[in-house]
Formats: C-alpha cells, sequence, structure tokens
C-alpha cells in the first residue's frame, strides 16, 4: 500500500533562514494526520513545499511513489493534492456553487471547442458538474446557500466552502491548513464531524490547528514542529505527553 | 555630437524627473496611479502662460501664481475626487480610472477653452550659450537642469530630512498605523498631491519655455513617458524616479539621434518595457511579498 | 432599479430575442444614413468592448493596450485589400489570425506581472504599435495612411450601402457576443475568472495561470482585430492617429462604465457611451471630455459600473431556487 505522501529530508531555506530543517513525513491512505507547532514554527510553508508553491532546498516529496519535488503548483493539484489557505482565498466573486464547479476543472476536459460548439462532452460534463457539485455542497451543509455570492456568506460557511471546492479536486490528499480558525465551540463541533466523515468517505487529510482540542480528537497521528525542526510525532497521546512538545509550547520547566 | 545629444537628454530628463517624483510620491502615500499627472504638468505651463500673455504682464508673477493654482488643482483632484473613495470600499482600480477620467476632463477642457492649437511661450532663461568641447549648452538648458536638481535636492531633504517628510514615508508604509500614530493620513496626502502638482507645473514651464511652445497634447505624451520613468525607476522610491527621469531624457535624445527620430518615443518605452521584464519593481524598486 | 434586473434575470432570452429581433428590423425603420452611420460605429464599439472585457473584467488584468490590436487589425486589412486584392473574408481571417498572434507577443512577457506593470507595459505595446504604424513608410504608409480600401467584399458581392454594411456589422457583434458568452460560462470562464479573484487559489485547484492568461490575451486580441478589418473596409481611411493610447484608455472608459465582467454591461457601456456624444452633436472635443466626466462621476457613484454587480445568471439560478421551494411549500 503506497504512503499517499511521503516527505523525505525536506529543508527548505529562505536565505538565510532556515524555515524547514530536516523533515520527515508521511501519511498513509485513509489517517488523519495533524501537524501542529507554536505560531511560525513552519507548518504552512510544509503546506506550501508540498503543494508545489515552494521548491525544496534539499530533500523530496513524493506523492504515491511519484515524485513531485518542484512541480508546479497546478500540476500537482491535478496529480491529487488539494488544499486550503490560512487566510481564506475564495473566488469571491463567483456564487458557492460556482466555486465547487470550478474545482473541478482539472477533472473536466471540455476545451475551447467544445465550450463555443456545446458539443456532447460539453453538455454531458456540465451535467455532471452539477450532480456532482450537489453531492459535495450537501455534504458541507451548503447547499441552501449555493447561488450566493462566496463574499456574502459568514465566516464559518467560507471555511466551509474552501474544503468543498478542494474536494471538487476529487484529491487523493486534502490538505487543510488551519479549517477551525476563528470557529466558534460548535461551528468546530460541525467542522470535526464534517471531516470525520470524509474519512469515513475514504478520505485521506492531512491537517495544520491551533485548536488542540480539535486536533487530539480527530487525528490518527501528529507530527510536532517547532522553528522548522521536527521535535516529535506519533498518536495524540504520545504527543500530549512528550516532553519536548510541553517545553515548545509552554517553554522549559524550571 | 554625443555630448550634445546627452546635455539635451539630461536637461529634458531632469524635468521628467520632476514629474516623475510627482508618480512616485503619489504612489508611495496611496498605491495609486495619478493619471492626471501629466495633464497637470501642461496646466501649470497653460496657466502660466494665459496669466502672462492676459493679464499681468509680468512672467515670474504669472508663473508664482500658476503653481499656486495648479497645486490647488492637485489638492482638489484628491478633496473632491480620491479621499471620498478612499472611505468606500472600492476596488483597486477605481481611483485609477477616476485619475484617467480627470486627465481627460483637463486635457480637453484645455483644449476648448484655450483652443487646442499649438501657442508661443516666451523663453525667459536665454542668455546665450557657451561652446563646451564642440557641444553647445544654452543658459535656458543650464538654468532648467540647476532648477530641476535644486528641487530634487529640496523634496529629497524635506522628505528624508523632515518631520513632515518622516510623516509621508509612515503613510506609505501603513496609512492605518500611521493614523493611529496621531498623523493626519488625509492632510499628508493632500499635501503630497499639492507638491507632485506643483513640481509638474515647474517641470511644465521650463519645458514650454525651452521648446517656446505649448499645446494641449503636451501632458498626454509627457505624463506616459515620465511614468515610465518612474515606474523605471521603482514606483514609490523617490530617488528611482529621478533617476529614471534622467535616464529616460538621456535615452530618448541618443535614441532619437542615433536610431532614428520617428521611433523616439519608441525607445523610452521600449527600455521601460525591457527593465520590467527583467526586473519588475524596476531599478531601484522593493520586492512585494506575497503571503500565501 | 432590483426589480428590473430581476425581471430581465427572468425574461433574458424574450429579451435577447426582442433587441435582436429590433435590430434586425431597425435599419428598414429607420433610414436615415447619419443615423445607420452611428449603429454601425456602436456596434464595432461593442465589439472592442467586449473584447475588453473579457480580458480586463472577467480575468481581471488591466490592459491599456487595446486600441493596439483594433489597429493591427484594420491594417492587415488595408495592406491585404489594396495591394494583393484579398477579399474580405480572407482580410477578415487574416486581421484575426495576425491580432491574435500579437495578442500572444503581448500576453507572454506579461504573464508574471502584475498591477500597474502590467498596465504601463500594455501602454508601451500600444504606443510601439502605433510608432511602428506611424514610421513604416513601406508597409503602413505612415502618417499618410491607407486610403482607398475597398468595401466589404465577400463572394464577390460588393457591401456597400450603410444597410448592409450596418447587417455585416450585427453579424459580427452576434457572433462575438456568443463567443464570449460561451466562452465564459464554460469550464474555460471558470477558470477564467478564478484566475482574477484569487490566482494562487486558481493554481491550488490545477488551473495553468499562464496558459489560459495568454489564452484570453489572444481571444481579445482577435476579436478587437477582427473589429479594426471590418473598421478598414468601412471607413476605407485608416491613419495610425486613430488607434492611440488614447483610444485605449477610452475604450477602458467604456468596459468600466458598462460594468466590468458583464457582457450586458460592456454591451451597454459601448452603446451608451458611443451614442452619448452624438446626440449632442458634439465635436471629437467634447467626447472625450464627456468620457472624463462621465467616468469620474460613475466612479463616485457607482464603482462597478453600471451592471458591475449584477450577475444575470445566478439572479434567475436564485429566482429558480425560490419557485422551487415555493412549488414544494405550496405541496407539503
Amino acid at each position: 500500500m503506497k504512503e499517499v505522501l511521503k516527505v523525505d529530508n525536506v529543508t527548505q531555506r529562505f536565505g538565510g533562514l532556515v524555515a524547514l530543517d530536516h523533515i520527515n513525513m508521511y501519511i498513509e491512505p485513509g489517517e488523519i494526520v495533524g501537524i501542529i507547532g507554536p505560531n511560525g514554527a513552519g507548518k504552512t510553508t510544509l503546506f506550501n513545499v508540498v503543494t508545489g508553491i515552494y521548491t525544496p532546498t534539499e530533500g523530496k516529496v513524493y506523492l504515491e511513489g511519484r515524485d513531485i519535488t518542484g512541480m508546479k503548483p497546478h500540476k500537482i493539484a491535478e496529480a491529487g493534492f488539494s488544499r486550503t489557505f490560512q487566510n481564506i482565498r475564495l473566488f469571491n466573486k463567483l456564487s458557492v456553487m460556482d466555486n465547487v464547479i470550478a474545482g473541478m476543472h482539472t477533472r473536466r476536459k471540455s476545451n475551447l471547442v467544445d465550450a463555443l460548439l456545446h458539443t456532447r462532452r460539453y453538455r454531458e460534463e456540465n451535467r455532471q458538474a452539477e450532480e456532482k457539485s450537489e453531492e459535495i455542497l450537501k455534504l458541507m451543509d451548503l447547499w441552501e446557500d449555493r447561488y450566493l455570492l462566496a463574499n456574502s456568506l459568514p465566516y464559518g460557511h467560507q471555511r466551509r466552502l474552501e474544503i468543498a471546492r478542494a474536494l471538487a479536486t476529487e484529491p487523493k490528499l486534502l490538505l487543510l491548513d488551519e479549517p477551525a480558525a476563528g470557529m466558534n465551540e460548535q461551528e468546530t463541533n460541525e467542522l470535526r464531524e464534517m471531516v470525520l466523515q470524509l474519512k469515513s468517505m475514504g478520505h485521506t487529510i492531512l491537517l495544520i490547528e491551533h485548536d488542540m482540542k480539535f486536533v487530539m480528537n480527530i487525528c490518527d497521528r501528529i507530527y510536532v514542529l517547532n522553528h522548522g525542526e521536527p521535535i516529535s510525532d506519533g498518536t495524540p497521546a504520545q504527543v500530549a505527553h512528550d516532553k519536548a512538545v510541553i517545553e515548545a509550547y509552554l517553554g522549559e520547566e524550571e | 555630437m554625443f555630448l550634445q545629444q546627452l546635455i539635451n537628454g539630461i536637461t529634458i530628463g531632469s524635468t521628467y524627473a520632476l514629474v516623475a517624483i510627482g508618480y512616485s510620491m503619489v504612489f508611495g502615500v496611496l498605491e495609486l496611479i495619478n493619471f492626471a499627472n501629466g495633464s497637470v504638468y501642461m496646466l501649470g505651463a497653460y496657466i502660466t502662460l494665459m496669466i502672462y500673455v492676459n493679464m499681468l504682464g509680468n512672467f515670474w508673477l504669472s508663473f508664482a501664481l500658476s503653481l499656486v493654482l495648479t497645486g490647488m488643482v492637485g489638492y482638489c483632484i484628491d478633496r473632491f475626487g480620491l479621499r471620498r473613495l478612499r472611505s468606500k470600499n472600492v476596488p483597486k482600480v477605481t481611483g485609477l480610472i477616476t485619475t484617467l477620467g480627470i486627465s481627460q476632463v483637463i486635457e480637453h477642457g484645455v483644449r476648448i477653452f484655450f483652443g487646442s492649437e499649438t501657442k508661443a511661450f516666451p523663453n525667459m532663461i536665454d542668455f546665450g550659450y557657451v561652446k563646451v568641447a564642440g557641444a553647445t549648452i544654452g543658459s535656458s538648458q543650464v538654468i532648467i537642469l540647476c532648477t530641476s536638481l535644486v528641487l530634487m535636492i529640496c523634496v529629497s531633504l524635506l522628505v528624508y530630512k523632515t518631520k513632515l517628510g518622516k510623516a509621508m514615508l509612515a503613510v506609505s508604509q501603513s496609512s492605518e498605523a500611521s493614523k493611529l500614530m496621531g498623523i493626519n493620513v488625509n492632510g499628508i496626502i493632500s499635501l503630497t498631491f499639492i507638491l507632485s502638482s506643483s513640481l509638474a507645473a515647474v517641470a511644465g514651464t521650463m519645458v514650454g519655455m525651452y521648446y517656446q511652445n505649448v499645446d494641449a497634447s503636451m501632458g498626454f505624451s509627457v505624463g506616459m513617458k515620465t511614468l515610465a520613468s518612474a515606474v523605471l525607476g521603482g514606483v514609490g522610491v523617490l530617488p528611482g524616479a529621478m533617476v529614471g527621469g534622467l535616464l529616460m531624457g538621456i535615452f530618448e535624445s541618443l535614441g532619437a539621434s542615433y536610431v532614428s527620430s520617428g521611433y523616439r518615443d519608441a525607445i523610452s518605452f521600449a527600455i521601460l518595457i525591457a527593465v520590467i521584464l527583467v526586473k519588475p519593481t524596476g531599478l531601484f524598486g522593493h520586492k512585494q511579498i506575497n503571503k500565501v | 432599479m432590483n426589480r428590473l434586473f430581476e425581471f430581465c434575470a427572468r425574461n433574458g432570452w424574450k429579451i435577447t430575442a426582442v433587441v435582436l429581433a429590433a435590430m434586425i428590423v431597425f435599419p428598414f425603420v429607420v433610414t436615415s444614413s447619419y443615423v445607420l452611420r452611428i449603429a454601425i460605429t456602436v456596434l464595432m464599439y461593442i465589439m472592442l468592448s467586449l473584447s475588453l472585457n473579457l480580458l480586463v473584467g472577467h480575468l481581471g488584468l488591466m490592459s491599456m493596450g487595446h486600441a493596439a490590436f483594433w489597429g493591427i487589425g484594420a491594417y492587415t486589412a488595408a495592406i491585404l485589400s489594396t495591394r494583393f486584392n484579398v477579399s474580405s473574408l480572407g482580410t477578415f481571417l487574416a486581421a484575426m489570425v495576425i491580432a491574435g498572434v500579437f495578442g500572444m507577443i503581448l500576453g507572454l512577457p506579461v504573464l508574471k506581472l502584475k498591477g500597474y506593470y502590467l498596465t504601463v507595459v500594455t501602454l508601451g505595446f500600444c504606443e510601439i504599435i502605433r510608432l511602428v504604424e506611424l514610421n513604416s513608410m513601406n508597409l503602413t504608409n505612415g502618417p499618410l495612411g491607407i486610403s482607398r480600401i475597398p468595401s466589404l467584399n465577400f463572394f464577390g458581392v460588393v457591401f456597400k450601402s450603410s444597410r448592409s454594411v450596418y447587417f455585416v456589422a450585427l453579424a459580427l457583434v452576434v457572433l462575438t457576443v456568443v463567443v464570449i458568452y460561451r466562452i465564459v460560462n464554460s469550464r474555460i470562464g471558470l477558470a477564467i475568472m478564478s484566475i482574477r479573484d484569487d490566482d494562487i487559489a486558481a493554481s491550488s485547484i490545477g488551473v495553468n495561470v499562464f496558459v489560459y492568461k495568454v489564452m484570453v490575451f489572444i481571444i481579445s486580441g482577435m476579436i478587437a482585430g477582427l473589429a479594426g478589418a471590418f473598421y478598414a473596409h468601412y471607413i476605407s481611411y485608416i491613419d495610425p492617429s486613430g488607434f492611440t493610447t488614447g483610444q485605449s484608455m477610452d475604450l477602458v472608459i467604456l468596459a468600466i462604465f458598462g460594468g466590468l465582467g458583464s457582457i450586458p454591461g460592456a454591451i451597454l457601456g459601448a452603446a451608451v457611451l458611443t451614442i452619448l456624444p452624438e446626440t449632442m452633436r458634439a465635436l471629437m472635443e467634447y467626447r472625450s471630455l464627456i468620457y472624463g466626466i462621465v467616468i469620474v462621476i460613475m466612479m463616485m457613484v457607482k464603482p462597478d459600473g453600471i451592471l458591475g454587480k449584477v450577475n444575470f445568471k445566478y439572479i434567475r439560478q436564485r429566482q429558480q431556487m425560490e419557485k422551487a421551494s415555493g412549488k414544494e411549500g405550496a405541496q407539503a
């Protein structure tokens, strides 16, 4: 069984700054894996490396055994990694539904000629797109809002829409960057239910989070970063009791 | 020949620098390209001429009045055109288009009111010329160059050495933080507009004297070139604008004589495009960091 | 106003059919040559506005070089027809191809540029093209321009009367509207608009941003070139002064006035701003002055343009959704 993601000794330098220092990580299909660490630990940088926004200074990234190091972001998305962003990046002038259908871009094949001539492939794909978007929107509980503009949604819904759009790419790995950020207790619980449901549907998920309760309750395994360095990994229970982790978050015990 | 073209180029380039400074300063505090700057340049020259010919008969007084009036026009552009846009939540392109519209209003307003034919402009600084190493240097060139340099130094001193200048720099970094520090942001922006318009008026009048004519379309073409100069030097960077203006003048002058005079304007743009493609932020510009 | 938009959204197709019918009947009802010529000009500006809108409104790149493609198309048609006796079909196709190539020439280098840098380069491009037109005596006759361009000529049939030229223009506009509409409402259109709204997010869902940017430059250039070819045959004389950066800026004003990213907006903007100066029997001077005043006021009052924020497709979808849930409520 191939690992969905393998991060092999990745180091990311920006000039003199070492943002990531020899990171090793793997994810098996169907897992929910979390990345935690204090602010500035390099978590989002790692996401950016995995999704192709940065090319790592050293090391390699593998998608189901295939070396994707340095590939362009849109190619990696096509290959099967899909993500959400720390600061929400929705297509604000498009409707909720169009955001999701836009997400299906790489899975649809109709081209300019099809669009101009309304060929059968075009019409067929349009119909499928509408069906699929209905599935996803109902799953993320956004179906009622489907024709509203993305930026008119309340914050929590916007975060869900980003996830919905990422799902539309039919990803092999879903990367969620602080999906619960800014959510209240109830919204966080709803989000947790949705993520667990995604797992039960067979999705593999890598998420960054600051909300400890959320992470501990949902992840199969956790990696801990601090100052770009890996300081621990394991099950939630193991990590919670790891001295190094406690130190990183709370400072050294005197 | 080369020296002559170089001298001509530096002279005209120094006037470009003055206008380019205006673009850079406004961009610095507002992140906006003031398309009306070129038309204000033309307006300054026209107002000087019209007051001189039709009212006062004293050139220097007319010039001074023109500076004041043009500065006021600059103030009005911001106060009545742009300030209200800042309080609303408008797309970034709105301010740009507003200044575009204002430039059209000014240029074509001048055409309608003053006529679109080329008008003669007196050269009040023609005191003869000297010959140096085979090149002719006219008094107008020397005076224009010196005036521009003095103004550039003054602006630099203002921006980098005075409290007011520091306020301008602060606003260009973050208007929000500046407000919190008690800086009157709107006032600084107004001042920037007044300053950039007055500089443009000086440049316009000097160029009018140099070529001894003005016409309503001079603003548009110079506006484009000086915008290109500011971008060449790195928009928002003051020394960049000055260097950009001088370089643009030199390239234009050399290009016109060595390549082809018909393509004179194209050369400036071609160089600008080449620089932007190689270093997109211009010669002295800062890289914009895009957080993902 | 919202009621009006809702009405339009609901009856979109009917309204389009009525408008189209009116435009077909128009030249038989109104026979004044002067009015027909204005109509033809409006139609041409609609083409220019729609093609620019694709670039500025749907893709979100503020290009101020559009007049260059118009000019390239016009000159291609003029040169081919005056020197090589190519018929209009040939000149139209050639104009589109050449303008498209230039679209690529402009589009490729600017791929990585953002914001104002892009705008300035497009300005420079427009100016350089104009200067080439002005200085290539051999190719373009320089400042003298090309005159005695033959009238529209398809398969041996000459279109000389205002009415016949009008129908050619109308056909071109209908073609343009259909092409742009189909592009915008397809997977390609969504990709393009996603780049506008957030190009990094667009990459993250697999959109090859570079390819689509170049594609839009090419398509919008081709349509402007087509308009240029038509213009050359219609006006029968062209010179470089008709395709300046000033013209490019006027076109931007047309597109923004009607509403960026809106197809009916682009049409409306072109129509209103072309007809308006004519109703005042204006000189060239007044036209630009009017544009300036109009756009400044518009930016203060409605910065998104008249139809900028109005998305008829979404309004119609919401209406259908309400109707459907209303039915369910009634059945329950």
